[in-house]
């Protein structure tokens, strides 16, 4: 390749948002998941625009799932505060419905960030789309439970080339860690970017948060190892093992 | 009639001042054509690959007004200033064409550095025989000269500078700087050796890797078998360098827990500019400059992310030979600062391109790699050698 300009990448984050009726069934401390997981967005985005050098690459969208897919926050820069829309309520918990939504956003957001690096001294090289997929790991819809192979087509779309995105599936205690594997993309064979929060967190939704920022962190700061398709294990959770 | 006549005369004179302004034009674009051509050529000159390539030689001297005068082998003449403009006449002593100025760019804004000097010069040490610095909690820099100034077969002198510093990123997270580069002088051989390592910031121990890589690679270069030539030993290197880490920072199962990517140079000054090779494993990037012009060495570049080739995971090199030629400045640096370097538009290689014509201080080269960026976070590292124009160039 030629070196005529200097490259600045931009990356893509997609936070995927589970909220169906059982994310909004109180724990023991009578806070929900969906509460803690509705908390994590506005923290997200204040600590990752908070950082200068992160929020000139980092690009967000919101997508909130349960009946239907439902767009909260178009691929937004951090460089500008990003509104938020609040969801709507679902009681179903579409994963067809929602990676195929996300599926059909990628390459539209891709132009979007292309386009507004456009005309600078330097080129624009948008990154794997990097995909947290929050959820209790139940794929419901239409009266019954969701096979995988319904909404593996979707996923496989993101995850395959050219968008060859890398997926982390995020659960509390108690999620399926089979779909959340299912999920995740990983080391072929190996460990996977599927993790659950560990049993006895009780402040779990804001560890979740936290965590999450620090993956998104480290997967635009740090360099990682030719080939390495991992997510370190965040703090407060563990990784779902085959 | 008379009106008529003075008509016709006004006519005239128009026409012939229209003629001598056409011929003008036409000899001026043609200068600016053979301008092009030449600086087209004298580029070419600079980075001839491969051994072997003839250098031509002339005279250069310089004067006590820091003017700089060369002569070369068709009788051409060129002469520098000390601000760096160039003048250059033919063998009859005709002006030729000027070469132009590279177009000023504001500095990056905040105040400029000025030397804090209460009495007499600061002089140019003579750099270490073996210096390895890091960026972990701090950073760190080296500088001095080398070369063989004396004796039957004197060569250009080498001017280095080198700073690792740890990135905005590491120091927002509280983490170590991972960057770590280094330098020796070969004395038995007359060569240089320049090395840069960035640890890979997903893996805790990559520091230490980076460290230990810089340490073996200099060693191995200095202890090398004398019938075993630089550039056709990158792999069994690189090999020999892997194998010292997972010896010596691998548990039991041999993993190490941290990686980071290579890149040395030997630089062999000549008489009359140096010959370089160039082995690297992953993003650090080497670089020529030369008349303003940025030319890639080294690179990797190219990927949809922030993966990189690395040790010991990769132990085969890719490597590049150069013919440099005097006052030109060979690069070594992690991707957090050859990362915002192109061959032509990006504002540090412009901004860099004006302000190393001359070679700066120590300070100033500081200054010059910890430019302000929001967007270049990550720890930042640059060795550079300015091959001097002959052994007295101090």
């Amino acid at each position: 390749m030629t070196l005529t300009l200097s490259e600045r990448k931009s990356y893509p984050i997609y936070i995927l948002l589970d909220v169906s009726a059982s994310m909004r069934r109180a724990g023991p401390g009578g806070r929900s998941p969906h509460d803690g997981f509705q908390q994590l967005i506005p923290d997200l985005i204040m600590t990752l625009a908070d950082s200068r050098s992160l929020a000139k690459a980092a690009w967000i969208s919101v997508i909130a799932f349960g009946d239907h897919a439902e767009l909260l926050c178009p691929m937004t820069s951090l460089t500008r505060p990003p509104h938020v829309r609040s969801p709507h309520s679902g009681r179903h918990t579409d994963y067809a419905a929602a990676l195929g939504f996300l599926a059909d956003r990628v390459g539209p957001d891709r132009e979007t960030i292309e386009a507004a690096g456009a005309g600078q001294d330097y080129r624009t090289r948008v990154a794997r789309p990097l995909i947290f997929f929050i959820t209790d790991g139940a794929p419901y819809a239409h009266g019954r439970y969701q096979a995988p192979e319904e909404w593996r087509p979707a996923r496989d779309r993101l995850v395959a080339a050219p968008v060859e995105a890398r997926i982390a599936a995020i659960g509390l205690e108690g999620a399926h860690g089979g779909t959340l594997r299912a999920l995740a993309t990983g080391r072929p064979g190996g460990e996977r970017n599927a993790f659950l929060a560990d049993p006895g967190d009780q402040a779990a939704g804001d560890s979740l948060a936290a965590s999450v920022i620090t993956m998104i962190e480290r997967s635009i700061r740090l360099s990682v190892r030719a080939g390495e398709l991992i997510i370190d294990e965040p703090h407060g959770m563990r990784r779902v093992h085959g | 009639m008379a009106e008529s006549q003075l008509i016709l005369g006004l006519f005239l004179v128009m026409a012939g001042v229209l003629a001598l302004a056409v011929v003008a034009l036409r000899r001026r674009a043609i200068l600016s054509q053979e301008s092009q051509d030449r600086q087209a050529a004298l580029l070419r000159s600079v980075l001839r690959r491969g051994p072997g390539a003839p250098t031509r030689r002339g005279r250069r001297e310089k004067d006590a007004g820091g003017r700089r005068r060369e002569k070369d082998a068709d009788g051409r003449r060129r002469e520098t200033d000390a601000d760096g403009r160039r003048r250059e006449t033919d063998a009859g002593g005709q002006p030729r064409t000027a070469v132009a100025e590279q177009p000023a760019r504001p500095a990056a804004p905040g105040p400029a550095v000025h030397r804090l000097v209460l009495d007499g010069q600061e002089r140019e040490p003579r750099l270490p025989a073996q210096v390895v610095a890091g960026s972990a909690r701090h950073g760190s820099f080296f500088h001095g000269w080398c070369g063989t100034t004396s004796g039957p077969h004197p060569t250009a002198r080498l001017n280095v500078r080198g700073v690792t510093l740890r990135g905005v990123g590491h120091a927002e997270q509280d983490l170590e700087g991972q960057d770590v580069i280094g330098a020796a002088w070969d004395d038995r051989r007359g060569v240089l050796y320049v090395a840069v390592a960035d640890g890979v910031g997903s893996l805790p121990r990559s520091g230490r890797v980076a460290q230990e890589a810089i340490t073996a690679v200099l060693h191995l270069c200095l202890t090398r078998p004398d019938d075993i030539a630089f550039d056709a030993t990158g792999a069994r290197l690189f090999e020999a360098v892997a194998a010292g880490l997972v010896r010596s920072l691998g548990g039991d199962d041999a993993r190490i827990d941290g990686a980071s990517t290579l890149i040395v140079a030997e630089i062999a000054p000549r008489f009359d500019g140096a010959y370089v090779t160039v082995h690297g494993v992953g993003d650090s990037e080497a670089w020529a400059l030369y008349a303003g012009a940025w030319i890639p060495l080294h690179h990797e570049r190219g990927g949809g992310d922030n993966a990189t080739r690395e040790l010991p995971g990769h132990v085969r090199p890719h490597t590049q030979r150069y013919d440099l030629s005097p006052g030109a400045v060979l690069v070594l640096g992690s991707d957090g600062f050859t990362g915002a370097l192109d061959e032509s538009v990006s504002p540090l290689s412009r901004g860099l391109a004006r302000l190393w014509r001359r070679r700066p201080t120590w300070l100033e080269f500081l200054n010059h790699v910890s430019f302000v960026d929001d967007y270049w976070s990550d720890d930042r590292s640059a060795v550079a050698v300015w091959i001097g124009e002959g052994p007295a160039d101090a």
